[in-house]
């Protein structure tokens, strides 16, 4: 396969109250975004274990995506807001030991913002065919 | 043991013959690793690092891997290569070499073969080497072992400044050192005076006749203090040259299953634990009474020897200085003590 | 005070703690086998307090012990680092304030074996125990932010000379989770790597399974961490991690300006926020 057929596929953590609500909204406004993203749906961007990620980049996934309300606007109140420290924390960590920064990204995504959406999923996409496959964290056994 | 010959190998041409036995064999030597030494395969003979100091982890990995692959499943295929190249193991310390047979016991007796182990282990060439200097933790010779005696190995080295002196013990050994030539007599002398006076340097720490029976070992009192400072960490186990508790464990791969046999730990709380919650062993100090108990009483009463070797890498290495000696010492002091107030 | 002194007067309190039973156990130092370490001690009578020592050799971490004798009344003789640890524990309500008497000792750094000043002692900016009962020791000027060794050869490399050499690191693990053990803050009741449902991560010793469970514990340890060391002096084969955990607790620091176990009111880092946050991880 040269590198042109490649599509990454991409693992993105969706809060179900904004960042899926405003995925929806993409879909049903006719938005088009690139195919890659493989949408996880979780009750909160808060809800994230910082495990859930670096498994999906050690099973395989070329990228990951988090999304979840804006800040101030959590629909549990405050729990994007632990979650900003622990993703800036996460991200941080995965950098110092040489992981690519954008093979993991982070964004937020209300559920009006459709476009808004579709503009990050097509950012992220173009982010990691830019860096290619993965070759750090991915399993071995899993490639 | 008797000796068939002995041999002189200048340090000089080690390398040389080395690279000769790589033609047919494996080589695992110990390589210099930090401060301290590590056994590895060899590609390079001038790697090779004969010292004083022990490994950090025991040459029993080569014989029984921290992860076995014992199978694989692919398509609904079983897959189970069971093989090993022939291979020599250089520069192993007295008590490491013991350590084999004790491990024997549990993976080839009447009872049951170990095939992956077996194979293994009848396909490895032992080549011991002596301590001149005792390591720190070290009481080979309270159990009865020599740092410099050249049982149960096909070869055993000794430094003697310029040049290795060799005791070739088995016919293996002796098609290995072929074409070197004979010792004399005063470099033999050499040598085992050389023995004598490490053996004086480590006197014996206890008398294992003094061990309580069973109950009385595992009812004694000492244990509820020995355990307080163990962190459960495990790694007197996985640095133990006699352990050797598994578990088993199926990874899932692409496309297969493969099963593994893992090296387990006692100190691990998950050791015991059943699928109910209930944990026969519940605090740290059952599971530290069972890796003494299992060296110095089970394992005496299943299969006649003491699962000790005296290498002493437990009390260098463990972070809260759980000394195996003491502890022993304790419990031979404390048999002493039943059996006395019994008379 | 040298240490000797330190050492007499951390003694005659124990002592007088013990002999007017204001607490049940002493948990302190005593002078180890080998190496030349002094070793966990746990002292229950007036008549042993005389094997308690105090030296440049006292590295490990008793806060761990601390978790055990929950509902007991113990004193701890307590390094700088320890009884932050402490702190920690009594914030995350491990333990009321009451039940322990803290012997805080002022810690000038530990040594290893060689004689030389272990890494995450070299940098410590807390020298003084914030929190105790007795205080033991002159105090000494809270230290200045420094760089570590390693951190500063990590932060002239790149990314690809990072991963190189933490996958170096990573590679030598053998899974004994000693890192793990030592660690006082590791006390939950079911570590995530022992959990089979489901299960988290692979128990063989895969270089990828090693990165995980290390930043596992890292990320689970983040903004608690009180930077002591214990985990990489432990290590059985020398892997080099504080410098991921100093990491995550500079960026705790420089983000949140939270330093971990100085205050028994202040909330852990992550499990605290601002609505001002950086938003420097966000995609805009």
């Amino acid at each position: 396969m040269n590198e042109h057929e490649w599509e990454p596929k991409i693992v993105a953590f969706l809060c179900n109250w904004c960042s899926y609500a405003g995925a929806d909204l993409a879909g049903t406004s006719r938005i088009q975004y690139p195919p890659n993203v493989r949408v996880i749906r979780v009750p909160c961007s808060g809800r994230v274990n910082p495990l859930y990620i670096i498994r999906a980049l050690q099973e395989g996934a070329d990228g990951v995506l988090v999304s979840g309300c804006h800040p101030g606007d959590c629909h549990y109140s405050t729990g994007n807001m632990y979650a900003r420290r622990k993703f800036t924390v996460l991200k941080s960590l995965l950098e110092y030991v040489g992981v690519e920064p954008d093979r993991v990204q982070f964004s937020w995504v209300s559920a009006s913002e459709g476009a808004r959406f579709a503009e990050v999923i097509t950012q992220v996409t173009e982010d990691i065919k830019r860096l290619g496959k993965p070759t750090r964290l991915v399993k071995e056994e899993m490639r | 043991m008797s000796v068939i010959s002995y041999k002189m190998l200048q340090k000089a041409n080690m390398a040389d013959i080395v690279n000769r036995w790589m033609k047919d064999y494996d080589v695992i030597a110990p390589v210099k690793y930090g401060m301290a030494m590590e056994f590895r395969h060899i590609d390079d003979p001038k790697r090779i690092y004969l010292s004083d100091g022990n490994s950090i982890k025991t040459p029993k990995e080569f014989f029984f891997p921290q992860n076995d692959e014992l199978f694989e499943v692919r398509d609904g295929e079983v897959q189970a290569p069971i093989s090993a190249k022939p291979t020599i193991l250089l520069g192993v310390k007295s008590c490491d070499v013991t350590s084999f047979p004790v491990m024997d016991k549990v993976f080839i007796n009447e009872h049951y073969v170990d095939p992956y182990y077996k194979v293994r282990r009848y396909n490895t060439i032992v080549i011991g080497y002596a301590c001149n200097k005792p390591d720190d933790g070290g009481f080979c010779t309270t159990l009865g072992i020599s740092p410099a005696h050249n049982e149960q190995c096909d070869m055993f080295w000794h430094d003697i400044g310029d040049a290795y002196l060799i005791d070739v013990v088995t016919q293996n050994g002796s098609d290995l050192a072929d074409g070197l030539p004979d010792a004399s007599q005063e470099d033999i002398e050499a040598a085992y005076n050389a023995r004598e006076a490490i053996e004086a340097m480590m006197p014996p720490e206890f008398d294992l006749a003094d061990l309580p029976d069973e109950k009385t070992f595992f009812e004694a009192p000492f244990w509820n203090e020995v355990y307080q400072r163990c962190i459960g960490c495990g790694t007197c186990t996985y640095a133990c040259s006699t352990c050797h508790c598994f578990e088993f464990y199926d990874e899932r791969t692409k496309g297969s299953v493969k099963r593994y046999r893992n090296w387990d730990s006692c100190m691990y709380a998950l050791f015991t634990e059943h699928a109910s919650g209930h944990n026969p062993r519940p605090t740290q100090k059952e599971r530290v009474r069972q890796r003494f108990m299992h060296k110095f009483c089970y394992y005496p009463i299943n299969f006649g020897v003491v699962s000790c070797v005296g290498c002493g890498r437990c009390v260098r290495q463990c972070p809260t200085n759980v000394d195996i000696r003491r502890i022993i010492k304790q419990a031979c002091d404390y048999g002493r003590e039943v059996a006395t107030s019994v008379e | 005070m040298n240490w000797e002194q330190q050492q007499q007067k951390m003694r005659d309190i124990a002592s007088e703690l013990l002999t007017n039973g204001k607490v049940d156990m002493i948990i302190g130092y005593e002078q180890a086998s080998v190496n030349g370490k002094a070793a966990p001690a746990f002292i229950t009578s007036p008549e042993e307090i005389q094997t308690l020592v105090w030296n440049d050799k006292c590295e490990n971490m008793l806060a761990k012990y601390a978790l055990r004798y929950k509902g007991k009344q113990i004193a701890i003789v307590a390094k700088a680092c320890d009884a932050r640890a402490i702190v920690g524990l009594m914030v995350e309500h491990q333990f009321p304030r009451e039940q322990i008497v803290i012997i805080g000792m002022v810690c000038p750094g530990m040594t290893d074996e060689r004689g030389r000043i272990y890494e995450s002692c070299q940098v410590c900016r807390h020298h003084n125990p914030p929190v105790y009962d007795h205080f033991v020791g002159d105090a000494m000027e809270e230290g200045e932010y420094k760089l570590s060794p390693t951190m500063a050869k990590i932060d002239a490399m790149t990314p690809d000379e990072r991963w190189a050499y933490f996958t170096s690191q990573m590679k030598k693990c053998i899974r004994c989770y000693s890192c793990r053990q030592a660690c006082y803050l590791c006390y939950c009741n079911k570590c995530f790597v022992d959990r089979n449902q489901p299960r988290w991560v692979a128990r063989t010793t895969d270089l990828s399974d090693n990165i995980y469970y290390h930043l596992g514990r890292i990320m689970h340890t983040a903004g608690r961490c009180v930077q002591c060391g214990a985990c990489e002096r432990v290590c059985p084969m020398d892997l080099k991690i504080w410098y991921l955990a100093q990491k995550v607790s500079d960026d705790c620091k420089e983000l949140y300006d939270y330093d971990a176990g100085l205050m028994l009111d202040e909330k852990p880092a992550l499990a605290d926020y601002r609505l001002e946050d950086s938003q420097k991880a966000f995609v805009d």
